[in-house]
């Protein structure tokens, strides 16, 4: 299990998460809502062990994450960061081969490589293998950085548990994609993993996800699942939209949202913002 | 045979070639079997019989002055340009160079204080030209690089940008302090540090060599070990420090291992520009950029590049003979434009 215990984390003198706690558990996917600001890749990078913590603390299957070994957390743990971005001409390949750089292969062997073009096929990337990363599409970069880290912790014969942070991957993909990815982090739960999900579309978060985390202005306003939390007065306490909730017509007993705009707009004709000149 | 492999290979057989080259050409002609035959009785080898027979001229040409100068020259050439290529790794900047932090400026600086003040305190001749010069080239090197770093760091991390508009600053200052100490130089000395900003392998010695082989090897052996962690910090700190790696410890590494072989290189030979950017783009270019690859091909083709350039600067005005610096420099200059025009508008 990873735990977040009461994490608080100050940068420049600014609170930017205030008394989170959280739980992943093995075989779940958590989707951690919230407007813009509100400290959602803060919190990922805070719970995979990549900032200091004022208050609280991370723990991984108990222990204190600082505590762990790099390289063995690294096994066990991987998180796809936003604006990853890479000045030098890697191929795809060898993008996500450098997921399996904590390995014993280094992302040299066989296994490695098998790996590698695994996660590739999975994401729907598997025919970009030897472009130049740089000459893709931002969504398809984005895939190929969410194949990544999928290799980072692919499932081996060890059977530890495994941690798979994803800080919005669904944002720069069509349609499409944005259903194969988040398919593709359910499969990852089925298979034994811990997954975060950080994502915007409420409705893509009620379908694929067993909880829901809000978090605004830094704290942990709402959590449960998704029938508990997507509810009208939620949705305008914490989104600002007014909105109606029925249930999703594909996935039975599921929540769905229908956005009818903020406040200002859903009395009919909306107001018109003055932009300057 | 992969592609890194086999630039690698060959890359080496040019190498050979140079050598062979280098050490044959000049003012004295020593052809490639006399070369053999005295590099093959200076190991202890039996000296060859009949009209091939070296003379002791040529013996002394080649043992004393010609491998001395090439064996530096291509120590040399390999250091700046897997320094160039580790640098530009960690600042993530294909731009990036040793001189930019201020390795070279800050070596620049100490060895003129050597050349100037020294020998106010009585410190002349064979101790300071010989151990005091690469001595000073490297605290000199590595003291500024320090201060850059330091300058650079904020809540446990080194900021990049700081560090390289730091970098900036301190070259500027660094290079104030080099002009103060030529106002200051009388004509002996200010032809010592001109001579010396320009760059040239000429009156190589064997203690020359030897003084600064353990940082140039330490460099060269320890850097390539880096490469994975490099590659991974091509995605960015978080990004590294989430694949493992301790990446203070990697900028450190990186950080001081360039300013030692940099600084040692630039305080025996001077100067010696592009060789640190130009090799390593040309590298990236042939054999892509993982650092694995690319860290070793970036020395074996900076040791060609360089005893090529000290070739040219020795043929094309003999017996006189050009400053390294500028011919690296007439030559880098035009291919580093040439790679900038290619990619179609600048490094995004």
């Amino acid at each position: 299990m990873l735990e977040a215990r009461a994490v608080t984390v100050n940068s420049g003198g600014r609170l930017i998460l205030d008394d989170c706690s959280l739980e992943l558990e093995a075989g779940s996917v958590l989707a951690v809502l919230g407007q813009n600001g509100a400290g959602k890749s803060t919190l990922v990078q805070a719970v995979a062990g990549n900032r200091r913590l004022a208050r609280g603390s991370v723990l991984l299957d108990g222990r204190e994450i600082s505590a762990w070994d790099p390289i063995d957390l690294a096994r066990r743990r991987a998180a796809l960061l936003q604006g990853t971005q890479l000045r030098f001409a890697f191929s795809v390949i060898e993008v996500v081969l450098l997921g399996r750089l904590p390995h014993p292969g280094g992302g040299r062997s066989a296994r490695d490589c098998a790996v590698a073009e695994a996660a590739l096929a999975v994401v729907d990337a598997l025919h970009l293998a030897s472009r130049d990363i740089n000459k893709l599409s931002g969504g398809e970069q984005q895939r190929v950085h969410l194949a990544r880290s999928l290799a980072q912790v692919w499932p081996d014969d060890r059977r530890s548990a495994r941690y798979l942070l994803l800080d919005e991957p669904t944002a720069a993909l069509d349609l499409e994609h944005q259903h194969r990815v988040l398919r593709v982090v359910r499969e990852c739960a089925r298979n034994g993993a811990a997954v975060l999900v950080v994502l915007h579309d409420l409705n893509l978060a009620a379908r694929y996800a067993d909880r829901l985390l809000v978090l605004q202005e830094g704290r942990c306003v709402e959590e449960g699942r998704p029938a508990e939390v997507l509810r009208p007065d939620v949705l305008h306490r914490r989104f600002g939209i007014e909105a109606r909730v029925i249930e999703n017509p594909a996935a039975p007993g599921c929540p769905f949202v229908i956005d009818l705009g903020t406040s200002d707009t859903s009395g009919g004709q909306a107001d018109v913002i003055a932009l300057p000149d | 045979m992969p592609r890194g492999l086999a630039l690698g290979l060959s890359g080496l057989v040019v190498l050979g070639l140079v050598v062979i080259a280098s050490l044959g050409l000049g003012a004295v002609a020593i052809p490639g079997r006399q070369v053999a035959s005295i590099l093959w009785s200076a190991m202890g080898g039996a000296a060859g019989a009949g009209n091939d027979v070296p003379s002791s001229m040529q013996e002394s040409v080649l043992l004393a002055i010609r491998l001395p100068r090439v064996l530096l020259g291509g120590l040399i050439g390999a250091t700046l340009a897997i320094s160039g290529a580790a640098i530009q790794g960690i600042f993530r900047n294909p731009l990036a160079d040793p001189a930019l932090i201020g390795v070279s400026a800050g070596a620049a600086t100490a060895t003129a204080l050597m050349i100037v003040v020294a020998p106010w305190f009585g410190v002349e001749g064979v101790v300071s030209q010989t151990w005091g010069l690469p001595l000073a080239g490297f605290v000199g090197g590595a003291v500024t690089t320090l201060v850059v770093v330091r300058l650079a760091r904020r809540e446990g991390g080194t900021v990049v940008t700081t560090m390289l508009l730091a970098g900036i600053a301190i070259n500027a200052l660094a290079g104030a302090a080099t002009g103060f100490l030529v106002f200051l130089a009388d004509d002996a000395q200010l032809r010592d540090i001109t001579f010396w900003s320009l760059g040239s392998l000429a009156n190589t010695t064997w203690p020359k060599v030897l003084a600064v082989l353990p940082l140039i090897g330490l460099c060269l052996i320890q850097l390539p070990r880096c490469a994975a962690s490099l590659n991974a910090l091509l995605l960015g700190e978080d990004e590294a420090r989430l694949l493992g790696v301790d990446v203070e410890k990697l900028k450190r590494r990186v950080v001081l291992l360039s300013a030692m072989g940099v600084g040692a290189a630039v305080s025996v030979s001077g100067v010696i520009g592009f060789v640190g950017l130009v090799v390593p783009h040309l590298m990236r270019l042939a054999a892509g950029a993982d650092h694995r690859i690319l860290l070793p091909n970036a020395a074996i083709y900076g040791a060609i590049s360089l005893l090529v350039a000290d070739l040219l600067s020795r043929i094309l005005a003999a017996p006189a003979e050009l400053p390294i610096g500028t011919v690296t420099a007439a030559v880098g200059a035009p291919v580093f434009l040439w790679m900038l025009l290619r990619r179609g508008g600048g490094w995004s």
